[in-house]
């Protein structure tokens, strides 16, 4: 049965490839829960300029920019939450006018044609622009969430984050990789 | 080292006891793991993380057989052509013929003019009018710029109307933003000899992007079964753009275009027009220049609906086997979505579609038309509605009417029910009746099919006639499927089909007489086309993604189909019986990926084709490997074998004897690809 045989050399391969990969799956959790805990994270490790709040109860706001990647995640780790005196609040917008309250702004890679034009129209605005695909940053934006070897990374702009006057503490760029 | 039988008898173990209690083990994906909520950003970056491919994403709401090739798959596939690339789809017939012609259809029904399976680049249909099938040999998009391939096993005419019978098979490109930067890539192996791409994409504008790439591509001769060297390499030169835009936060502008020149060969043992004994080999040469341009906008308003228009232009100009083709095909598209209440989500689209084909035939081969030029008008327009009944269930009713130059009216409706069990796991089932229009082949056409002897006479020839009388082969299908993310590391997705088809083409038998209009007395057996066949069809696709360890995804997949075609009460056409020895009843394969080290792949699959009794080919078994290799960010090195298993096997015979079928061999291809 040449079929037999050809399967059989099919099944060592496998045996090969077995072989060779050591670590069975573990609870492996899908990367948009992981990034949704470091949006809804990142407010208690940057300080904004105090004209980002009109008052001293208006809400945080975390806004996602086009197609929400997160699920009912990222609402559900924002909601009853609160920074300082400001309750977090979280804002799905489909268009940057609509950006003006956002103190982090997620801009979904369903914007990605638009990433220029969006962080060129938020350059005056002490924004927290976060984003997830390759040329985030080097499109302007302040913070990248990549996924690396399994496990998600962050890249942040540090001149972007300057010119923002946006403030990250020592112990969040510790863990990050600086671009620029 | 020690450790490794313990880590088979874990796999085993985890393996067996997903089989058991898969079900209740769901992760939902929608809430928060708990240990997300408080953790700090240490204990965030040290989660790991899978991420959810395209094709692994919930097609939960979908009723149709469904299956995706994504961009990983095509890459590390090692194929160097998107035939071989839709081998990796279970339930897809894909057999070669000769160094550049295949026959690829879904479902049965397989020849190299398959006319049952509808393919789309980018939502433009490359679907050739005059035999409604498709010219692989000229569907040469970069393997590179594909972000995947969809195919759906199964009638796709309630949206995409005629000849999305069997199935659909959707390329679709990646967006220029996504392709931004410098691409070399070049390859050399023993049956591509070259193959080489030059592409640069860059920003267009502050909302835009654009690519432009050439290819250039040589292809070797085959071999006869013989051993002697065929005449069928082909060498060409391609050349494309696509540009996308954000017009606005709410707009986007999509425009692209591909010019592709090509030469080849074929080896043809056919009937020809004359003299006697008709049969005579002969090498063809095969000429191709084809090109397309197409543009679509797409406009989305906040609450999900949206409106897109679309316009393309095909253009074709292809001499083969004696024959020349000028085809043109302009199409214009609108669509619009929306959502009615809470309830209903609406689709309903308009579509007009211009074809003009000039067809003319060398006196030396039998084929001619009787009308060289065609215009025919389509005129289409569907709706669908997919409603909301509860929470989990959810029904899509829907029909395409069109209108065709030739049967007139047609009407392809359709109904999906699904049902989500819980997030990812949902069964469904489908009816639909669907339509392949005519086409000139069966109208327009007439040539020499055979030669056989009469007593008598010496020989008598077998002739072929289209007729005006053709009508819509038609399709009434069921189908059920289950699909479910029974854990993270492993999905299954199950379909069974049962299909009715009728009206059928067939090859009807007239009185023979003698004729001496050649100066030489001689029998004539004249055949005419006509619809006078039905079938019966069902079987089975199974498939399963399974991360037997972080670094190692296995793919498993079969199909198993049952044909039984048959004349009509009034038809005599005794050759229908063989259509069914066209496909293989069963098909399997594996497929494993391994990442060896961070920068190292090894890629390997196996599939299994059985017999085709009516060609008399046996079954098969195909071994793929491939090694691919990553040298920093930029650089990545690949070797693949094909077909390791035999030295050469035959795949598939056209029964027309036009393009003379040669054996496909074991092959090696290396590429070096950088990107800057």
């Amino acid at each position: 049965m040449p079929f037999l045989r050809k399967s059989g050399v099919f099944a060592g391969v496998l045996f090969v490839s077995f072989l060779f990969t050591s670590k069975a799956v573990g609870q492996a959790i899908d990367e948009y829960q992981v990034k949704a805990g470091f949006v809804s994270s990142f407010a208690r490790f940057v300080e904004w300029p105090p004209e980002a709040f009109k008052s001293p109860h208006e809400p945080f706001a975390i806004c996602v920019l086009g197609q929400n990647p997160f699920g009912q995640t990222l609402s559900g780790l924002v909601a009853g939450k609160a920074l300082g005196e400001h309750a977090l609040e979280l804002r799905e917008i489909s268009d940057v006018r609509a950006a003006g309250g956002c103190h982090i702004l997620f801009i979904s890679s369903s914007e990605r044609l638009r990433f220029r034009s969006i962080l060129a129209s938020l350059k005056a605005q002490s924004v927290f622009s976060i984003g997830d695909t390759n040329d985030f940053i080097a499109e302007g934006g302040v913070a990248n969430l990549r996924v690396e070897n399994g496990r998600v990374r962050i890249e942040i702009n540090a001149r972007a984050a300057k010119e923002k006057n946006l403030r990250i503490s020592s112990r969040l760029m510790s863990l990050v990789k600086v671009v620029k | 080292m020690k450790n490794k039988p313990c880590n088979a008898a874990r796999v085993l173990a985890v393996w067996s006891v997903l089989a058991i209690v898969a079900p209740v083990h769901t992760a939902s994906a929608q809430s928060a793991a708990p240990q997300i909520a408080g953790a700090s950003l240490e204990e965030l970056m040290n989660i790991e993380v899978t991420s959810v491919a395209k094709k692994e994403q919930p097609l939960s709401k979908t009723g149709a057989a469904v299956f995706v090739i994504s961009a990983e798959d095509i890459r590390r596939s090692g194929s160097n052509n998107i035939a071989d690339v839709l081998r990796i789809a279970p339930g897809v017939e894909v057999a070669q013929i000769d160094a550049n012609q295949w026959a690829i259809s879904i479902r049965g029904f397989n020849s190299l003019y398959s006319n049952k399976v509808l393919v789309l680049i980018d939502g433009r249909s490359v679907y050739v009018s005059s035999f409604s099938g498709v010219f692989w040999d000229q569907i040469s998009v970069p393997l590179e710029n594909i972000e995947r391939i969809e195919v759906i096993r199964g009638p796709g005419g309630t949206v995409w109307g005629a000849n999305a019978v069997n199935g659909v098979i959707n390329i679709i490109t990646k967006n220029a933003v996504d392709t931004k930067g410098g691409l070399l890539s070049a390859g050399t192996g023993s049956r591509q000899a070259a193959d080489g791409l030059a592409q640069y994409g860059a920003d267009a504008g502050a909302s835009g992007a654009f690519r432009v790439f050439g290819r250039y591509f040589n292809t070797d001769n085959s071999v006869f079964p013989d051993g002697q060297r065929a005449f069928d390499g082909s060498h060409g030169a391609q050349g494309g753009f696509r540009g996308d835009w954000g017009l606005t936060s709410r707009d986007t502008l999509s425009v692209q275009g591909d010019l592709l020149d090509s030469r080849g060969g074929s080896t043809s043992t056919a009937v020809f027009a004359e003299p006697p004994p008709f049969v005579m080999t002969v090498n063809n040469a095969l000429a191709n220049t084809s090109g397309d341009v197409l543009a679509r906008w797409e406009h989305t308003l906040a609450n999900g609906s949206g409106a897109s228009l679309q316009l393309y232009d095909n253009e074709m100009d292809r001499s083969q086997t004696g024959i020349h083709i000028n085809n043109n095909a302009f199409d214009a598209d609108f669509e619009y979505r929306f959502a009615a209440g809470s309830r209903h989500d609406i689709v309903w689209g308009v579509d007009y579609r211009v074809t003009r084909d000039d067809e003319h035939t060398d006196t030396a081969y039998s084929l001619h038309l009787t009308t060289p030029l065609r215009t025919d008008n389509l005129f289409a327009a569907f709706m669908q509605d997919e409603i909301r009944l509860g929470k989990s269930v959810f029904l899509t009713v829907g029909s395409k009417f069109e209108h065709n130059g030739y049967t007139g009216f047609e009407y392809e409706p359709g109904v999906q029910a699904v049902w989500k069990m819980k997030e990812r796991h949902s069964v469904w089932a489908s009816a639909a009746r669907a339509i392949r229009q005519p086409n000139r082949s069966y109208t327009d056409t007439e040539y020499n099919l055979a030669v056989t002897p009469a007593p008598g006479f010496g020989t008598a020839l077998v002739t072929v006639s289209g007729s005006p009388a053709v009508i819509a082969e038609r399709l009434f299908d069921y189908e059920t499927g289950y699909r479910s993310q029974i854990s993270q590391g492993f999905s299954i997705d199950v379909t069974a089909f049962l299909s009715f088809y009728q009206h059928l083409q067939s090859l009807e038998p007239g009185s023979p007489y003698v004729t001496e209009s050649q100066g030489y007395p001689l029998l004539i057996v004249p055949l005419t086309f006509a619809s006078l066949a039905h079938g019966r069809d069902y079987g089975a696709e199974l498939f399963a993604n399974w991360r037997v360890t972080r670094r190692w995804k296995v793919s498993p997949g079969m199909s198993m189909l049952r044909m039984s075609i048959l004349p009509d009460p009034s038809g005599r056409d005794a050759t229908l019986a063989e259509t069914a020895g066209n496909s293989p009843r069963q098909q399997f394969e594996i497929r494993s990926k391994v990442d060896l080290r961070r920068n190292l792949e090894l890629d390997n699959s196996f599939k299994y084709v059985s017999s085709l009794p009516t060609q008399n080919i046996p079954g098969y078994g195909r071994l793929d490997m491939r090694l691919g290799w990553r040298l920093g960010e930029f650089v990545e090195l690949s070797v693949s074998g094909q077909n390791l298993t035999a030295r050469r096997h035959l795949e598939f015979l056209d029964d027309s004897g036009l393009f003379l079928q040669t054996e496909v061999a074991r092959t090696v291809f290396g590429k070096i690809t950088w990107r800057f």
